[in-house]
């Protein structure tokens, strides 16, 4: 494994924000894994491709917002890699409007990844292949991770309790018929 | 035969299917040419619904995300708030957590392999190996209380222990299970029934299991060896045996069987927890504060590795928390396994990943 934590850090160290570098963390379970955070976005497609050659696969990525409070449109996608054992996870930062470069033409697990991650958090992604919605209708507005209504609510099963209430509500009114 | 090309729907509703997913089929005569998957029929938005919730609500949220996998999400979520935490579960815990873990893999296989039965036609032996899988079911609740949501996680161990009597009802019906399951299995491995519809189909080769990142039986099927339990040892695994199961072809009758042998070999890891687990305390005993920080945790659960990304504030609950279960990298590979394919074999060859729409759109 330390061999390992060599090659990552190796590959890792050129790009990342400066004085953060690159940490490698020690589970309970004995279990190393690295973390860093890139100077530049666009970064993002070189060091994949770096990735890639070493031999990582990507295993998923993350968005969410750091400081909702005071910087409400500032994202952080993290890319969580894996080398054999070993998770790799890199951040990007991405403010109002700033794009991502995708990465799918190495990782072609990353198409719904970055799907997923345009709907959810309105992050755009230069260059998918496929950049149609994967899981919300297009009639909804993107970046709904991001809203106070719960997402939950914009989702498709959200309808079952709308439905059963208007089924409820036809019911009575079909015995009232009856009745009269 | 005809040059002309057709498109075909198979779902989101479909007798195949347990749940619903869209298949678009682009056909020309009886070989589909090409593929696109539309999801989005079921999503609940799990992910925002956790971050409304405290640590340990979460546990019982993430525990019904899926049914046939439902103790890993909730056993995964806590070993990443446990890393955040610093906490290191006590040993006997570490070995409770891997007896559920098997016994839900061992029911879990045996549901998708005896599926595979069911689609080529086969239905005695359907009947029979769900008719065996009965005895898992009893066993989950005669040691857990239920059949499929067990709730023994809690942060920092577990909830629930197994005394004498209920170790001794696990490996009474272990063995009951174990030759039956054998000889049903073998049936799998060579009746001609199963082979002639499954073996040679559905090809994802070992090249393109690397660079779709498949995982779990799909990945070992095409010789590709990324078990959690081995590659990255998590619980009691680091003390225990395990043999892996590594197959070179790559097609659905490989993907069946590496799960077979997998729901076997979880039978003698249970055997190795029971014999191994030492006396002690089954968790920290109280509820600890979360620090603010961030986790990344893996395990291998049947279909694969989930992994869950935890980020935290200081506060009651999770900032962000973020799952990929393991059928989510392994639906872009079907666009490959499908690719050539015969249309009568698109059931057959969606099923070998077992994939889990529940999972999928959390």
């Amino acid at each position: 494994m330390n061999q390992l934590i060599k090659i990552i850090e190796s590959l890792c160290e050129p790009f990342t924000l400066e004085g953060t570098g690159v940490s490698v963390d020690i589970s309970p379970q004995k279990l190393p894994s690295i973390w860093l955070t890139l100077t530049d976005r666009w970064d993002i497609r070189i060091l994949s491709e770096k990735l890639h050659d070493a031999g990582c696969r990507l295993a998923t990525t993350t968005v969410y917002r750091p400081d909702t409070e005071n910087m409400p449109h500032r994202h952080e996608v993290a890319y969580h890699f894996l080398l054999e054992g070993l998770p790799v996870t890199v951040k990007t930062i991405t403010d109002e409007g700033e794009a991502l470069p995708s990465i799918s033409d190495l990782f072609p697990n990353a198409d719904w990844e970055e799907r997923e991650l345009m709907e959810l958090s309105n992050v755009p992604v230069e260059g998918h292949p496929n950049p149609r919605r994967l899981f919300l209708d297009e009639s909804i507005d993107t970046g709904v991770f991001d809203r106070y209504v719960p997402f939950s609510d914009l989702t498709n099963l959200a309808n079952a309790d709308a439905i059963w209430a208007r089924i409820r509500e036809e019911s009575r009114n079909n015995q009232k018929e009856a009745a009269q | 035969m005809t040059s002309e090309s057709y498109e075909v729907p198979v779902g989101p509703l479909h007798v195949a299917l347990e749940e619903p997913m869209y298949f678009k089929l682009d056909v020309r005569g009886d070989t589909i040419h090409d593929i696109d998957i539309f999801a989005g029929h079921v999503h609940r938005g799990i992910e925002q619904i956790a971050l409304t919730k405290n640590f340990f609500q979460c546990i019982v949220l993430t525990e019904r995300l899926c049914s046939l996998c439902s103790n890993s999400h909730p056993a995964t979520y806590c070993m990443a708030v446990e890393t955040i935490a610093g906490i290191e579960i006590p040993p006997r815990a570490r070995y409770l957590r891997v007896i559920a873990e098997e016994v839900k893999r061992i029911a879990s296989n045996m549901f998708n392999v005896s599926l595979l039965a069911h689609l080529v036609g086969f239905d005695t032996l359907f009947m029979h190996l769900m008719e065996l899988r009965e005895i898992m079911q009893d066993i989950k609740e005669v040691l857990w209380g239920n059949r499929m949501n067990i709730a023994i996680n809690v942060i920092g161990g577990v909830r629930a222990d197994l005394g004498q009597e209920k170790i001794a009802y696990l490996r009474t019906r272990l063995a009951e299970l174990e030759p039956q399951l054998r000889d049903a299995f073998q049936v799998i491995e060579t009746h001609k029934s199963i082979t002639r519809r499954s073996k040679g189909i559905g090809i994802l080769n070992n090249g393109d299991a690397i660079r779709y990142g498949v995982v779990g039986p799909v990945a070992r099927a095409a010789g590709v060896a990324n078990d959690v339990r081995a590659t990255a040892p998590y619980y009691a695994f680091p003390e225990l045996e395990l043999e892996q199961h590594i197959l070179p072809d790559g097609d659905a009758h490989s993907r069946a069987v590496v799960r077979a042998r997998e729901a076997l070999t979880a039978i003698d890891i249970i055997r190795q927890c029971l014999d191994k687990m030492p006396k002690g305390e089954l968790s920290i005993g109280y509820m600890p504060h979360i620090p603010p920080g961030e986790a990344v945790a893996r395990s291998e659960a049947p279909r694969g590795e989930l992994i869950y990304y935890l980020r935290t504030d200081g506060g009651t609950g999770p900032a962000r928390v973020k799952w990929r279960v393991p059928s989510y990298p392994n639906w872009e590979a079907l666009k490959v396994m499908l690719r050539n394919a015969d249309i009568a074999d698109a059931a057959i060859i969606i099923g070998s990943i077992d994939p889990c729409i529940a999972c999928t759109e959390r």
